[in-house]
């Protein structure tokens, strides 16, 4: 078990006890000139990697608790092929042995997760990693136990590619509501196209045949794992729709084609930068929102409609953000920390931001996606504060007072692009 | 405990340590990484030198604290244990009586080291010494050797080693290999060296089926990247040496 003064939070309740009793920000900007924010100051966030987003993905279908049951057992299944606890007389190779054993215990971490993740899909997402991480293991082992060969697993993987292929073209696009039909199809049409275009595992080349075999084991199960899902959502959609729902095809396709348009004249009509003028921070935040909002708008999905309208949704709370940042700018906002209450106030502002989008978006279905990245956000620059333990010089909370920040921008953004984005689908 | 694996740690990267040793003087050295970067290979090419693909080379690798190989003289800097994971050492050789200097530990076939010597000719060739750490479950292969008359420079490919050899995740070995060169340098001259590592097992323009040996054995010859066999019987004879 950890000790308290191992954990962040342990070992700043022990340094901090003291020096906070009676503390005012007065004496804390004292502090400030004697060298840096004292740690204490900070937001109080969970130690690096265990923050949490308030706001997770989720997609208005209802995801039975039987069907994640499947997937987790598949992955007890799997790790049960191998004889743990792995050692030398197993796999000799310690290396090879540390990698297998990573990914069995990943796969358990990941199981866990989906337990207590906070929507149906996040656990669904984490029971695919779970899956994939499990067989690599166990495909790792089969290697050395039945000569397990890359080619059946590259074989297996492009089946899957066809099935999502056969998946795509036979996708038909049912529904009452367009909004909610557009995030379920989207959210469809993501996961096959992942499938179809993610040929290779992502880690290029193995360093070994046994590894090898692993990461197409991975690979293989993570394409099994998105096809199931994908069906499952889809039958599950259906079956929830009243006998004569029809289709949203139209609809979704005229949305997707003015969305498109409107993202164009939003990107023609954005004026150049300013030459730097505004300082470090605020420079950095000026061209990261910009490049933010004209990628989503330029690398709209082609030929899946659900997907564009959902896309569209994220680039125009981008552009509505940069909007924002500008008027702030304006104002004279130089983004730089100057005491450990600025780092607070802005974290306090991201996260009341995002609570607040997501109730006071007309469609919470479409607001969430673009809100659970900025919740996303949040987290990394938790876990960026999380690494000081001693004084930090206000430049050094550089980073996570921009992705605060921008979160809060972007939440604050949410409500009216989620407006346009439905005005456009009712239209 | 179980170190970082590649999987936990960026999967796609391939890092690649490159000792840029520009300005170096001294004629027995040892140079920790100055500077880490990533590339596709890594190529031992120096600009108008002289390139071996394939060079004549003895290689000896062992868990020992000191380098298997070593030039046993008074100007050499130890090699510091606790600062050794990125330590490189190397040497010219020009002369019969500096490589009378080479001194093998006991873990390694000095009878290989002296044939090696034995067989060089130093009026038109050179030995060149260069020590290398590298994990345990790991292993380095040559891809080549450039130099000029100020220069050295070699290039490697990190392989893992077949997964049915017993090696512990974290630990690390030496790795010294006497490369023949078929040229005369002079040690006083040379004053630069380097050494680049790919991470994922390749040499630039790979595709050949070079072997070593190994402790004056021949290095496995389907030990290349991807190789999960494990070694075959060493072979007896060197390859490719003039006599």
């Amino acid at each position: 078990m950890e000790s308290d003064s191992s954990t962040r939070r342990g070992f700043l309740i022990a340094a901090g006890s003291v020096a906070l009793a009676g503390c005012s920000e007065r004496e804390v900007r004292s502090d400030d000139s004697e060298g840096g924010i004292p740690p204490t100051r900070l937001p109080d966030v969970p130690d690096e990697g265990d923050s949490e987003p308030i706001v997770v993905d989720d997609v208005p279908v209802d995801i039975e608790r039987e069907h994640l049951a499947r997937a987790a057992a598949r992955v007890d299944d799997l790790l049960g092929t191998l004889p743990l606890p792995l050692g030398p007389t197993d796999v000799p190779n310690g290396h090879v042995r540390a990698e297998l054993l990573s990914a069995a215990e990943t796969a358990t971490d990941r199981l866990d997760d989906a337990r207590a993740a906070g929507t149906r899909l996040s656990a669904m997402l984490l029971l695919r990693q779970a899956r994939a991480e499990a067989r690599y293991a166990a495909e790792g082992w089969a290697f050395v136990e039945r000569d397990r060969t890359e080619a059946e697993l590259r074989e297996e993987r492009r089946a899957a590619a066809r099935d999502a292929e056969r998946l795509r073209s036979n996708h038909a696009y049912v529904g009452d509501d367009p909004i909610r039909a557009a995030v379920v199809h989207a959210t469809i049409e993501e996961t096959i196209r992942r499938v179809i275009e993610n040929r290779d595992p992502l880690t290029g080349a193995a360093p070994s045949a046994l590894l090898g075999v692993a990461e197409w084991g991975g690979h293989a199960e993570r394409g099994r794992a998105s096809i199931d899902d994908s069906r499952y959502l889809y039958d599950r959609f259906e079956a929830s729709l009243p006998d004569d729902a029809g289709t949203v095809a139209p609809t979704l396709e005229v949305a997707a084609e003015s969305l498109t348009d409107d993202l164009q004249a939003r990107r023609e009509s954005i004026p150049p930068e300013p030459t730097a003028s505004g300082g470090d921070p605020v420079d950095r935040l000026r061209r990261r929102l910009r490049r933010d909002a004209e990628s989503r708008a330029r690398n709209a999905p082609d030929g899946r409609p659900a997907s564009t309208v959902v896309n569209a949704m994220a680039a125009i709370t981008a552009f509505l953000a940069r909007d924002r940042l500008l008027d702030r700018i304006e104002d004279g906002e130089q983004f730089r920390a100057e005491s450990g209450s600025d780092v607070r106030e802005r974290r306090s502002a991201a996260l009341e931001s995002i609570q607040t989008a997501l109730e006071d978006s007309p469609s919470p279905e479409l607001a969430r996606d673009p809100l659970a990245n900025a919740a996303r956000l949040v987290t990394y620059g938790d876990d960026e504060v999380a690494r000081y333990r001693r004084r930090v010089r206000p430049t050094r909370l550089d980073n996570p007072i921009r992705r605060y920040v921008t979160a809060t921008l972007r939440a604050r953004s949410v409500p009216g692009a989620c407006e346009r984005v439905v005005e456009t689908l009712n239209a | 405990m179980v170190p970082p694996t590649r999987r936990r740690l960026l999967r796609t990267v391939a890092a690649v340590a490159t000792v840029g040793l520009a300005g170096c003087s001294g004629l027995v050295g040892e140079q920790s990484g100055t500077s880490r970067s990533v590339s596709e290979n890594a190529d031992s090419t120096i600009p108008g030198g002289t390139t071996e693909r394939d060079p004549e080379t003895l290689l000896f690798r062992a868990g020992t604290d000191e380098p298997p190989v070593r030039i046993g003289e008074d100007d050499e800097t130890p090699v510091r244990p606790g600062r050794r994971s990125s330590r490189l050492s190397y040497a010219v050789i020009d002369t019969r009586s500096r490589a009378e200097q080479l001194v093998a530990s006991d873990e390694v076939d000095a009878d290989a080291v002296s044939a090696f010597r034995s067989a060089t000719a130093f009026d038109s060739e050179t030995l060149y010494l260069e020590t290398r750490r590298v994990e345990e479950c790991f292993r380095l292969r040559l891809c080549g050797i450039s130099w000029t008359a100020k220069e050295v420079r070699t290039a490697y490919a990190r392989e893992l080693r077949p997964y049915n050899e017993r090696c512990s995740a974290g630990e690390s070995v030496y790795e010294s290999r006497l490369i023949r060169l078929p040229a005369t340098l002079d040690r006083a001259e040379v004053n630069s060296y380097g050494s680049g590592t790919d991470g994922q097992g390749r040499c630039h323009g790979d595709g050949d089926g070079r072997r070593e040996r190994e402790n004056g054995r021949r290095a496995p010859e389907n030990g290349g990247a991807g190789g999960d066999t494990p070694d075959q019987t060493p072979a007896a004879t060197r390859q490719g040496v003039s006599e």
